[in-house]
């Protein structure tokens, strides 16, 4: 039977509703402290650093984000491996939890369609993930001014704004493979597993299996400088299959103004030649990582789309 | 023998020398008033001391007055003794008293002979001096300026130091004020000798000559070539102008600048960006033969239009425009290139910096990617859409 009027009526209200057992749940409880204690741990250890380069970097700020001190990584490395686990968190018994308590059919009994469902059902995820990231930026920001006594510049908030929402996409790749498997799995175990075994895939052994693929594709022939160069730029065409990798170089460019694309890739030395070290506008930091962004926006869009499919012809009244 | 003694005391009297030799007391008894040369000529407008000597020879002990006659009109005569005007002096037996008669004598005082009597009258005894005075024309005041070398070559860059011999050539001290006539941004200072003290005006006696250094620093922007310079040294009654050159030797100077000073650009990846620059000519020749040239990082190309400039005159400028292409692979950021304008023995490069921006071609397409996930989406939105 087809839909009449909007696919979009209701998905507000199973938003709100969605949002509300969110933010109330343990779950989520439990996810913010580990996030806030990781978080505040690890700017609290870079601050010291930090403090000792204040008028040397005009950028004194990002640096709060991207420094590591040891043994804790920096707080963009933590955020590329918590991120994941809270968007998973959340998405992972969307749709099979419905089913499981059998009030799948009791809500689609409401003047709710499905596709409203699914929206709402992502869009509170989506939601609750922004909030605490948003939480967490907050915080780390208004901890540096504490520590640091300084406020940031508008460059440095801007490209940390910046940096907010690629985390943002990249908590929403793995929300949508999480209701993926939520709509593909009846079991949530299964789907929990399911995530976690593709989170755990590509954020420890993709770049294993990388370096092996690559030596299979375009083997590296040490004296052919042009077959060094291809066999560099397939491993890295590979890589950026990751969404770790997409975020973690979206995050470098955002968050180092110096970045000129020679940690993104191979630079040949007659690229720079005759440039001059220096930080890049914000437009061009984009510019120079906007595949990676758009990779990381389509690629949950196209994730959710699947699901969208495969929920919208499964058969619900079981 | 006595006429032998007198004839003696003539002729010592004649030469000058008797001075140092008293005649015999025995021998010559009386009161006189001498002087070494009592006919004299001397030029009006100018002081003269005449030493005068009275003499006691065999009288007591006595007071003498003193008395001058014949003063013609305007001259000043005063007999002085230790520097006083005195009008009578003691003179002792067989001694002598030593006074002066200083005489003034106005300059308008007309040439001539004039005659003027001493006279010294003791107790019994007297003595007149008449004096023959030939005033001559007053000296006329003359200065005359001789440089040692006239002409000095140097760079824009150097001193001119010209050695002048200053002489007064009057009868009459003079103070000169020294003034040089310069071209305009032309500095000059006065020395004398080797005094390192600046001056600006010298006291010169009576046909006294000192040495003076004019000091002559070109201005900026001076032309090559020959500069005149006069120099005017004047007196009080005489002046002397002496002419100087500077030759000074040109040289071309270029710098290469930005319009509005300004060395930055902004060019997008792989799209020509046209950037006006300015030769500028600082120097005192005109700069001949400019090659343009650039060191551009490789893949990207640097033209110039034109690629040569002819000429730029001293002081002038000239604009030229830089048709810089990035390399269409170039990263974004920014920058250094070297642009370089050589021509006959001179060379200048200046640094400027390109902020290459990439062209926002991706950005599109990377825009349309995502448009493209969204129409999937609501596509499948529309197709499976259902209760």
């Amino acid at each position: 039977m087809r839909r009449e009027g909007s696919a979009l009526a209701g998905a507000g209200t199973v938003m709100m509703k969605e949002l509300a057992d969110n933010l109330a749940s343990t779950r989520m409880r439990l996810l913010e402290i580990l996030i806030f204690i990781t978080g505040a741990g690890a700017v609290y250890a870079t601050i010291g650093q930090v403090r000792d380069t204040i008028g040397e970097d005009p950028f004194v700020f990002l640096r709060i984000f991207t420094s590591a001190q040891d043994p804790l990584p920096s707080f963009v490395a933590f955020l590329g491996l918590l991120i994941p686990i809270v968007a998973i968190s959340l998405g992972f018994d969307a749709i099979n939890s419905e089913f499981n308590r059998k009030t799948m059919s009791r809500i689609l009994a409401q003047p709710i369609y499905r596709d409203a469902l699914l929206f709402g059902k992502f869009m509170a995820g989506l939601a609750t993930l922004a909030v605490t990231l948003a939480a967490l930026w907050l915080f780390v920001i208004g901890l540096a001014i504490f520590l640091l006594g300084l406020p940031p510049s508008t460059e440095e908030s801007l490209r940390s704004l910046c940096f907010l929402i690629a985390a943002i996409a990249y908590g929403g790749v793995w929300m949508a493979l999480a209701m993926l498997f939520s709509v593909a799995f009846r079991s949530t175990a299964t789907a929990a597993l399911a995530s976690l075994a593709v989170w755990l895939f590509f954020a420890f052994f993709w770049t294993m299996i990388v370096k092996i693929l690559v030596q299979v594709i375009s083997p590296a022939d040490p004296y052919d400088v042009a077959g060094l160069i291809s066999a560099v730029e397939t491993g890295l065409g590979l890589g950026r299959i990751s969404p770790n990798m997409l975020f973690s170089e979206a995050a470098l460019a955002f968050l180092n103004p110096g970045e000129r694309g020679q940690s993104l890739g191979i630079l040949l030395p007659q690229q720079l030649q005759g440039a001059i070290s220096g930080p890049l506008p914000l437009a061009e930091s984009l510019a120079l990582v906007w595949p990676q962004v758009t990779g990381l926006l389509a690629g949950f869009i196209l994730l959710f789309t699947i699901a969208y499919i495969m929920f919208q012809r499964q058969e619900v009244r079981a | 023998m006595r006429a032998g003694v007198l004839a003696l005391v003539v002729l010592a009297t004649a030469t000058g020398s008797a001075l140092a030799k008293d005649p015999k007391p025995d021998s010559v008894k009386g009161l006189y008033l001498t002087t070494d040369f009592p006919a004299l000529q001397i030029r009006a407008g100018e002081e003269t001391v005449l030493p005068l000597t009275i003499y006691n020879y065999g009288l007591p002990p006595q007071r003498t007055a003193l008395s001058i006659a014949d003063t013609p009109a305007n001259w000043k005569a005063d007999v002085e003794g230790s520097g006083k005007p005195v009008s009578a002096a003691f003179v002792d037996y067989d001694g002598r008293a030593n006074l002066n008669l200083k005489l003034t004598i106005p300059a308008t005082a007309k040439p001539g002979d004039y005659k003027i009597t001493v006279n010294a009258a003791g107790e019994g005894a007297t003595s007149a001096l008449p004096i023959n005075i030939k005033l001559a024309e007053p000296l006329a005041a003359k200065l005359t300026a001789t440089p040692k070398f006239p002409v000095l070559r140097g760079s824009p860059k150097s001193n001119f130091d010209f050695n002048v011999t200053v002489k007064n050539e009057s009868g009459a001290d003079t103070t000169v004020s020294l003034r040089a006539d310069l071209p305009a941004g032309f500095t000059a200072t006065f020395k004398e000798g080797y005094n390192t003290q600046e001056i600006t005006s010298l006291p010169l006696k009576a046909n006294e000559s000192k040495d003076i250094t004019m000091s002559v620093k070109p201005g900026p922007r001076v032309q090559g070539g020959d500069t005149p310079v006069t120099l005017t040294i004047a007196g009080e009654k005489a002046s002397v102008q002496t002419k100087l050159t500077l030759d000074i030797s040109g040289q071309p100077a270029i710098t290469v600048t930005g319009q509005d000073e300004r060395l930055s650009a902004d060019a997008t990846a792989g799209q020509e960006r046209t950037i006006p620059l300015i030769i500028r000519n600082t120097g005192t020749a005109p700069a001949r033969g400019l090659a343009l040239s650039a060191t551009p990082p490789s893949g990207w190309k640097v033209t110039f239009d034109p690629k040569e400039v002819p000429e730029v005159a001293a002081g002038g400028e000239q604009k030229v425009s830089a048709l810089i292409t990035p390399g269409a692979k170039a990263i974004a950021g920014d920058y250094m290139i070297s642009v370089r304008a050589s021509g006959e023995g001179l060379s200048e490069s200046a640094n400027y910096r390109v902020t290459v921006t990439t062209s926002t071609l991706w950005g599109v397409t990377g825009l349309a990617v995502i448009g493209a996930a969204l129409l999937v989406l609501m596509g499948a939105v529309g197709r499976f859409g259902r209760r």
